[in-house]
C-alpha cells in the first residue's frame, strides 16, 4: 500500500514539474521573442540613421542640422539598446538572487546623476527636453553605486521616453533617512490611475503610442529600492494652467479641477518618487546594516 | 520627377519615423507620418498619398496586415500601392496571389525586411512610385 502512495506521490510530483517546465518554456519563448522585437526595432533605427550618413549619395543631400540630429538618434537608439540588454541581465540576476549588493559612499550627482543625464544628451537633444535636477549637489550616501546607477537611469530614460517634446523634466534630490529621496516628474502620456501600482510589475507596460520597452525598467527600480529597504512611488494627473493636479486632487475637488478628459491634448504628467535609506558600508563577510 | 509626390508612413517607432521622412524628405518626397493605424485611417480620409509605407508590427502584432487588407478593400485606397516594412523574417506566410478573405492574403505591391538600409528603401520607393 504504501508503495502505491510513493508512486502516486511521484507521478503527481513529476506532472507538476512538467507543468512548471512547460509554463517556465513558453514563458522564456515570450520573453525571447519579446526582446528580440524591441531591440530588432532600434537596430532598424540604427541601420536607417548610419547608413544615410555613411551612403554618399545620400549624405550629399541632408543638412549639417539633419546629420547630426541623424548622428543623435543612432546614438540615441544604441544607448537604448544597451540599457535593454542591461535590464534584461540585470532582472535574470534578480531571479537568481545573483544580483550583488555593495553598499559604498558616493557622491549622488558626481558620481551617478551627473553621468547618466551626460549619456543620455542624445535623446534628450532629440527631443529638444530640458533636464532639471534641483539640490543635487553634495549630497553623499552609502548605497550600492551600481544598482543605484541602473534605478535612477531607469527612472530618467523612462522620463525621456514617455515624455514630450519640448517640455522640461523636473527632477530633485533630497536627503531621507541619512539615505535620499529623488523625485523626476515628467509631462507626457503620463499613467492611468489603475496603472500606479501595476507598472512596477514585470513585463509590464502602458504604452499606448507604441514607444517600446522591455517592460523591465521600473521592476528593476523596484527590486533594487527593496533591496536597500527604500521603497518606489509613481503618481500621476493632469496639468491645468500649469498646476500639477493628482487624480486624487481632481477627485476630491470637481468642483475647483475640470478636467475635460475628452480634449486630445490634455496635458498629462508623471512621478516617480524612489526613497533609499542610508547604509553602512559591509565589512568583509558582513550584510551591510541600514541606518536609521 | 518625385518633388510632388507624398508617402503616408505609417510606423509606430517614433525614432525609425523620423530617422526615415529624414532620408525621404531628402530625395524630395513628402512624408505624412502616422504612428498608429487610426492616424493613418484619418489621414487617409483627408488625403490620399501616391504610396503608403507600412510597418507589419506595431500595437498588435498582425496590425500591419490588417491595415493594408482593410485599405486594399476601400475603393478609394485599393490603387495606393502599399511597400511593407517587415521584422517577421518567415514567420508569416506572403502570399500575393490569393484573393481578399483568404487568411493568408497579404495584398502589399512589395516589401522589405527590417533593417532596412536608406538607398535599399529609396530604390524600392523609386520602383513602386514608377520613376525607375
Amino acid at each position: 500500500m504504501k508503495e502505491k502512495e510513493k508512486d502516486l506521490a511521484s507521478t503527481i510530483n513529476i506532472r507538476e514539474v512538467c507543468a512548471e517546465c512547460e509554463r517556465l518554456n513558453r514563458h522564456l519563448k515570450w520573453v525571447v521573442s519579446f526582446v528580440s522585437h524591441e531591440l530588432s526595432s532600434s537596430l532598424g533605427t540604427v541601420v536607417m540613421n548610419i547608413s544615410a550618413l555613411a551612403d554618399t549619395e545620400v549624405a550629399k543631400r541632408l543638412d549639417k542640422d539633419k546629420q547630426q540630429r541623424m548622428m543623435l538618434g543612432a546614438l540615441s537608439s544604441l544607448n537604448l539598446m544597451q540599457d535593454m540588454v542591461r535590464n534584461y541581465l540585470a532582472s535574470t540576476k534578480v531571479k537568481d538572487g545573483q544580483l550583488s549588493f555593495n553598499p559604498t559612499k558616493i557622491n549622488l550627482d558626481k558620481d551617478i546623476i551627473s553621468k547618466i543625464v551626460k549619456r543620455l544628451m542624445p535623446a534628450l537633444k532629440m527631443k529638444s527636453m530640458e533636464f532639471i535636477c534641483e539640490h543635487c549637489r553634495d549630497l553623499e550616501v552609502v548605497c550600492d553605486k551600481s544598482l543605484i546607477h541602473i534605478a535612477i537611469k531607469n527612472l530618467i530614460n523612462n522620463a525621456i521616453k514617455y515624455g514630450s517634446i519640448n517640455t522640461t523634466i523636473h527632477s530633485s534630490l533630497r536627503k531621507w533617512h541619512k539615505g535620499f529621496e529623488f523625485t523626476i516628474t515628467n509631462e507626457g502620456i503620463g499613467i492611468p490611475e489603475d496603472k500606479l501600482e501595476a507598472v512596477f510589475d514585470e513585463f509590464a507596460r502602458f504604452d499606448p503610442i507604441g514607444i517600446g520597452g522591455t517592460g523591465l525598467g521600473l521592476y528593476l527600480v523596484r527590486k533594487i529600492a527593496t533591496m536597500h529597504n527604500g521603497n518606489i512611488k509613481a503618481n500621476a494627473g493632469y496639468i491645468l494652467n500649469d498646476k500639477f493636479i493628482t487624480y486624487e486632487m481632481a477627485r476630491k475637488n470637481p468642483d475647483q479641477y475640470t478636467v475635460d478628459l475628452n480634449e486630445e491634448r490634455i496635458r498629462k504628467f508623471a512621478t516617480f518618487v524612489l526613497r533609499i535609506p542610508g547604509w553602512t558600508p559591509a565589512k568583509s563577510g558582513l550584510k551591510a546594516k541600514k541606518e536609521d | 520627377m518625385s518633388k510632388h509626390k507624398s508617402i503616408l508612413f505609417v510606423d509606430d517607432d517614433p525614432s525609425f519615423l523620423e530617422a526615415t521622412t529624414n532620408v525621404l524628405e531628402s530625395f524630395g518626397y513628402s512624408v505624412i507620418k502616422a504612428l498608429n493605424p487610426k492616424k493613418c485611417f484619418e489621414t487617409l480620409d483627408k488625403e490620399l498619398p501616391d504610396l503608403i509605407i507600412l510597418d507589419v508590427m506595431m500595437a498588435r502584432i498582425d496590425s500591419g496586415f490588417d491595415v493594408c487588407r482593410k485599405l486594399k478593400t476601400d475603393n478609394r485606397t485599393k490603387g495606393i500601392p502599399i511597400l511593407m516594412l517587415t521584422a517577421v523574417d518567415k514567420e508569416y506566410p506572403f502570399d500575393f496571389g490569393k484573393t481578399a478573405g483568404d487568411p493568408d492574403w497579404l495584398p502589399v505591391e512589395d516589401f522589405i525586411d527590417k533593417p532596412v538600409e536608406a538607398m535599399e528603401l529609396v530604390e524600392h520607393i523609386r520602383v513602386l512610385l514608377k520613376e525607375k
